[in-house]
């Protein structure tokens, strides 16, 4: 049980670190790769909870895992498909209007 | 300055609020009652697979499996941006190549097929995915700026297939997505083809960025 806890904090710390980045870096590239941060705390937790019967390992949250997987890839080339195009439009990579005002 | 200073500890302090509240919550979480892998292992039988992951995604969660492709149909649906002139119409200068590619291609089908055998679908599909950036990434095909029937068909396939049979099953008297027991092998085996294509492809079309693609032509 212990090594279940241990992961699952390891996975809220990770949560934390990714959550803390997405929400005070401006730059658009770091936002999604603190996006991705976010996902792998939470396959890690489900991955933690899965192994919490002493017997065997749950499959169920590891198939939970490999959707998310899939879900977290199509949703990071979604994001950065819409950050080239806020670039190729602004040319700036982030979403502050500053600089958009001083240019016009 | 000064606000930007008081944003970053408002958001450190909430954050840590947010955080010890995870830890407690992992701390008071309940001991499993039932023990889910006895579940599905009993039940494996029925389902008729052998893999207990894959029959719980294409058996027991097939509604969530369907979901998950219909997210990434939709993410390759906003990649596909028809307003975005962009598309990599200039001229690749590269000259990235990968040696003995084809044994790295030999060796990538041959998991791929090892995979589909140990009835891994979606590994398999994120392997022909590899196959597929592989194949861009030496010039052996292109993004084109729109895509031909066949590789729509391709990209869709896993849903409509979902789709059509779990419709098929309501209209003839079964649950949502119930297979028949007659029909079961048939269902999963055309599910795994279909769902093993369609990550293939629309990994690959994420990479690519474009709505289409080709095979390199010489010039």
């Amino acid at each position: 049980m212990t090594k279940v806890v241990f992961y699952s904090l390891v996975a809220v710390g990770l949560f934390t670190i990714g959550f803390y980045t997405l929400l005070v870096e401006v730059h658009l590239l770091r936002k999604i790769m603190a996006l991705n941060i976010v996902f792998t705390s939470v396959f890690l937790l489900l991955i933690a909870i899965a192994a919490r019967y002493p017997q065997a390992i749950d499959p169920l949250p590891h198939a939970f895992v490999l959707i998310g997987i899939l879900i977290a890839v199509s949703a990071t080339a979604l994001a950065l498909r819409l950050a080239r195009r806020i670039y190729q439009e602004t040319g700036q990579t982030d979403l502050s209007e500053k600089q958009e005002t001083g240019i016009s | 300055m000064s606000t930007s200073v008081l944003r970053v500890i408002l958001i450190i302090v909430l954050l840590s609020i947010f955080e010890l509240g995870l830890a407690i919550a992992i701390f008071l979480m309940p001991e499993p009652t039932i023990s889910m892998t006895e579940l599905v292992h009993s039940q494996l039988s029925e389902t008729e697979m052998t893999h207990s992951m894959t029959a719980l995604l294409l058996n027991y969660r097939s509604m969530d499996m369907l979901l998950g492709l219909a997210v990434l149909f939709s993410a390759l649906l906003g990649v596909w941006n028809r307003n975005d002139t962009t598309v990599s119409q200039k001229p690749d200068d590269s000259d990235f190549s990968i040696p003995s590619l084809h044994w790295i291609l030999m060796l990538i089908v041959l998991t791929t097929s090892i995979m589909f055998w140990t009835e891994r679908y979606l590994v398999a599909g994120a392997l022909l995915a590899g196959c597929g950036i592989l194949l861009r990434l030496n010039h052996l095909i292109q993004p084109q700026p729109t895509a031909g029937l066949s590789l729509r068909l391709g990209l869709s396939s896993a849903l409509l297939v979902f789709l059509s049979i779990a419709l098929a099953t309501m209209v003839s008297g079964y649950h949502w997505l119930e297979y028949p027991e007659d029909w079961m092998n048939e269902f999963i085996l055309l599910i795994a083809v279909s769902l093993t294509i369609s990550i293939g492809l629309t990994l690959t079309m994420l990479f690519f960025g474009a709505p289409g693609m080709s095979w390199h032509k010489e010039k």
